[in-house]
């Protein structure tokens, strides 16, 4: 059971892995015309963009994570809770302008913050809880244990070693 | 036979409650009967419940004395002029603790006739012929119908019937072994011959030699030869003669001429049989013996200091002295003297070929060689081995006699069974057409008897040898030799109260020995009752075979032997290991053992199903404890691994719910700033 679960992580890793790899020259690729083209076309929001993308970048630094979950985590809401300023004010339907506006970053870093819970938090929780439960298996093999050696004697505990075959073996 | 109660020879009651015998007789332990006690058995008051009148003795085998049990079942209320009629018989519970053999005769009227050494007024000879010959021969028949020989024909157990004095009556004669208290002279030589234990049942024949000896003492009025030791009177006898030895210058009546000519003849095949002394006292005139002589060798064999002519003489006194008669065979001096004088030739044939260095007489060593050379010379004498002298159908009583009182001679007999001696003398016997070929009924035994004596498993060896030729021995192991056992069933108590006084423990060779001779024991239970390392099938099959002889012989509680049976079966016991089933068995056993229930305690322990259950439970439980043991001890290994997993799949969850938020919040935001 567990062994098939190993096996699901890693080939569901070998997937993601593979994908972003094939992936990854023309995300690259994207992310830099479209910064550039932004920049070119329009410089504040594309730099209110690139200001309130910082935590993104910060978890993009730091995540350990091989397929950068982390950084998935916090970009995403990061991103969430930024495009929609920068959309407002491409669109002309915003009274401030983002780069100068602390509630455009209000939303987006507290996104951020939200994002980097989330994905510490919800581990975490799993950790515990498998923690827990192996804690109690212990407890009921251990009691188990115990009530089959009141029932049968000490002798139920006892290992009879087979030598028959330390020939062969040796 | 006397009249009016006790026999005057009798001493004062002294206060000893009465044994019962039956629910016919009482024995009064303090009153004891002189004239019929002999070293065999003490002689005691008995009263007969049914008839008061009749005076009756009950002879009590001394301990450490064999009666003769299958005797006086055959002879059990005969009643015959001729002789001591015996009332009853069986073992009883004497004051003293012990369980022995009484026998109740009627008690004959005064002492016993001629003692040696004693002298009384000659007897008639018409009153001899009429009161004494003719009723014991016809004693005699009635014996020979039912199986059994006298075999006590001695002037000192003959008695006056009656304070009359008109018949007389010989005693009692199953107080001891068959001819074991016969002197010599009243005794055929070639069973004078042989140990006083060791000279067979016999038969009549040898009652008549001996009614012939008796009836001499009597006409003459004293004991032939009275003087003379057992060995001087056989040497007599064999020089001389029968007649010559025990009359010497005694003129006998006319009318017993042929009588004495008849019955004391010297050699065996032309002495009167039965029927030709009922021919004679019927009146009638049967042929006379031949007088014969033992042949003489033409020169005498000079043997340690003395001359010897007759090859029994020789046989005897090689017998008497084995290391000497070692050397003189192995030297050739006796073969180079049976070449030259001896006149049997087929006897100084054989003798010459066994003294042969290569010969297979000697194969069994120096011992069995004198027994054989000692066979050859004397054909119809009995086998002499290292110092004893017995017939081979004599041995039942000789080797409980050794047991019992002389153990040195134990070795002997091993010898002689080891070296098949008894067989040969069978054949001997046969090849010279002795009467004592007839011993060959018994030869299918006989050749049981070496396997016994040899096989090293329980149940086997001389003792073995012993309860089979006697199948109505007692069983002389010391946990039960004061006892009387004579069947297994009556093992078990006494076994039991043996335990309960602590000074013996286990069982012995005699107690193996004997269950196997009774039929009532396999190798098997007799490997587990002789304890050692016996394995749990042979303990289960001891303690399955006491239960068996408990319920089969009705023997009552046996808390003793229980107990020890427990120790038998701990190991059996031991095998459970639920610990409720354990304590179960513990307290079932507990009850068994107090009740002495045998039967009990093997349904307890033999319960086979149980046991498997046990086993297969024991086996479950023991898996179940490794697989949580090696469950535990992976245990850091698991939380590690299920924490990784964790982790990852956390993150995952943390991917797909940052997903989700992160639309709902582009959307929300959206909708919030829209103007």
């Amino acid at each position: 059971m567990k062994r098939g679960a190993d096996n699901l992580v890693a080939r569901a890793q070998q997937r993601s892995r593979s994908w972003a790899k094939r992936l990854a020259p023309a995300a690259w690729l994207l992310g830099a015309t479209s910064a550039i083209l932004m920049l070119v076309m329009w410089p504040m929001t594309a730099i209110y963009l690139a200001v309130a993308s910082l935590p993104t970048l910060a978890m993009a630094l730091v995540d350990d994570d091989p397929e950068r979950r982390g950084t998935l985590c916090v970009g995403a809401l990061n991103f969430a809770g930024s495009l929609p300023f920068a959309l407002l004010s491409l669109g002309g339907g915003l009274k401030y302008v983002p780069l100068t506006w602390g509630t455009a970053y209000v939303y987006a870093y507290l996104g951020a913050v939200v994002g980097i819970v989330l994905y510490f938090a919800i581990p975490f929780l799993l950790r515990r809880i498998v923690r827990v439960e192996e804690e109690r298996e212990k407890r009921r093999l251990t009691e188990r244990q115990e009530a089959l050696v009141e029932e049968w004697g000490a002798n139920v505990s006892s290992i009879k070693l087979d030598f028959s075959r330390s020939d062969e073996i040796r | 036979m006397a009249e009016g109660g006790e026999n005057p020879t009798t001493r004062a009651p002294t206060g000893s409650r009465d044994v019962p015998l039956g629910e016919r007789f009482k024995i009064r332990p303090g009153q004891t009967v002189m004239d019929l006690a002999t070293p065999a058995a003490e002689a005691f008051v008995a009263v007969d419940q049914t008839q008061p009148d009749t005076a009756c003795a009950a002879l009590i085998a001394r301990p450490e004395q064999l009666p003769r049990v299958s005797a006086c079942s055959q002879i059990k209320g005969l009643n015959h002029v001729g002789g001591a009629k015996l009332l009853d018989h069986g073992p009883v519970d004497w004051p003293d603790g012990t369980r022995r053999y009484a026998m109740i005769y009627e008690t004959p009227a005064g002492a016993a006739l001629l003692r040696r050494n004693a002298a009384i007024q000659p007897i008639d000879a018409r009153m001899l012929v009429r009161n004494f010959i003719s009723p014991v021969a016809q004693m005699l028949a009635e014996y020979v119908r039912r199986g059994v020989a006298h075999r006590a024909i001695r002037p000192d157990n003959v008695f006056w019937y009656d304070f009359g004095q008109s018949k007389l009556i010989v005693g009692p004669c199953t107080a001891g072994p068959p001819g074991a208290r016969q002197p010599a002279q009243f005794e055929p030589l070639e069973l004078a011959i042989c140990d006083p234990y060791g000279r067979g049942p016999g038969t009549a024949a040898d009652d008549i030699y001996s009614l012939g000896a008796t009836a001499l003492a009597l006409a003459m009025g004293r004991w032939p030869m009275a003087d003379a030791d057992d060995p001087a009177v056989i040497e007599r006898r064999i020089e001389v003669g029968n007649w010559d030895a025990l009359a010497g210058k005694y003129n006998p009546p006319f009318e017993l001429y042929d009588f004495f000519r008849g019955t004391l003849a010297d050699d065996p095949a032309e002495r009167w049989t039965l029927p030709t002394l009922t021919k004679w006292l019927d009146g009638g005139r049967p042929t006379l013996p031949r007088i014969t002589s033992f042949a003489k060798a033409r020169e005498p064999f000079l043997f340690e200091g003395k001359l010897y002519r007759t090859g029994r003489e020789i046989a005897v006194a090689l017998s008497k002295n084995p290391s000497q008669a070692t050397a003189a065979i192995r030297t050739g001096t006796l073969a180079d003297w049976v070449r030259r004088a001896l006149p049997d030739d087929i006897a100084a044939k054989k003798v010459q070929t066994m003294s042969l260095p290569e010969s297979p007489a000697g194969r069994d060593g120096d011992p069995a060689l004198v027994a054989r050379i000692c066979m050859a010379l004397d054909p119809s004498g009995p086998i002499h081995i290292s110092g004893i002298a017995v017939r081979p159908d004599g041995v039942a009583p000789a080797l409980a006699r050794a047991y019992l009182s002389a153990r040195d001679t134990l070795p002997a007999y091993d010898s002689m069974f080891r070296a098949g001696l008894h067989l040969e003398w069978v054949s001997t016997q046969q090849a010279a057409q002795n009467p004592a070929g007839r011993t060959a009924r018994k030869l299918s035994a006989y050749e049981r008897l070496s396997r016994w004596a040899m096989e090293p498993v329980p149940g086997s060896g001389l003792e073995r040898c012993l309860y089979e030729l006697d199948q109505r021995l007692p069983c002389l192991s010391p946990l039960c030799i004061d006892q009387w056992v004579e069947s297994p069933g009556d093992l078990l108590p006494a076994i039991d109260a043996a335990i309960a006084d602590g000074d013996q423990k286990g069982f012995d060779r005699h107690i193996a020995a004997f269950m196997a001779a009774r039929g009532a024991a396999d190798e098997t239970a007799l490997k587990g009752l002789m304890g050692g390392a016996a394995d749990e099938e042979a303990r289960m099959a001891s303690l399955r075979l006491l239960a068996h002889l408990q319920e089969t012989y009705l023997v009552g509680s046996l808390p003793n032997l229980a107990a020890q049976c427990a120790v038998l079966v701990r190991p059996t016991l031991e095998q459970f290991q639920r610990i409720s089933t354990k304590e179960l068995i513990a307290r079932k056993s507990e009850a068994a053992i107090g009740q002495g229930d045998l039967q009990a305690l093997l349904s307890i322990v033999d319960d086979r199903v149980a046991l498997e259950a046990d086993k297969k439970g024991f086996d479950s439980a023991k898996n179940e404890y490794a697989s949580a043991s090696e469950r535990l001890g992976k245990s850091d290994l698991v939380l590690l691994d299920r924490g990784r997993q964790a982790t990852y799949r956390g993150r995952e969850t943390a991917t797909l719910a940052t997903g989700s938020l992160a639309l709902a919040t582009f959307f929300g935001v959206l909708a919030a700033y829209l103007p």
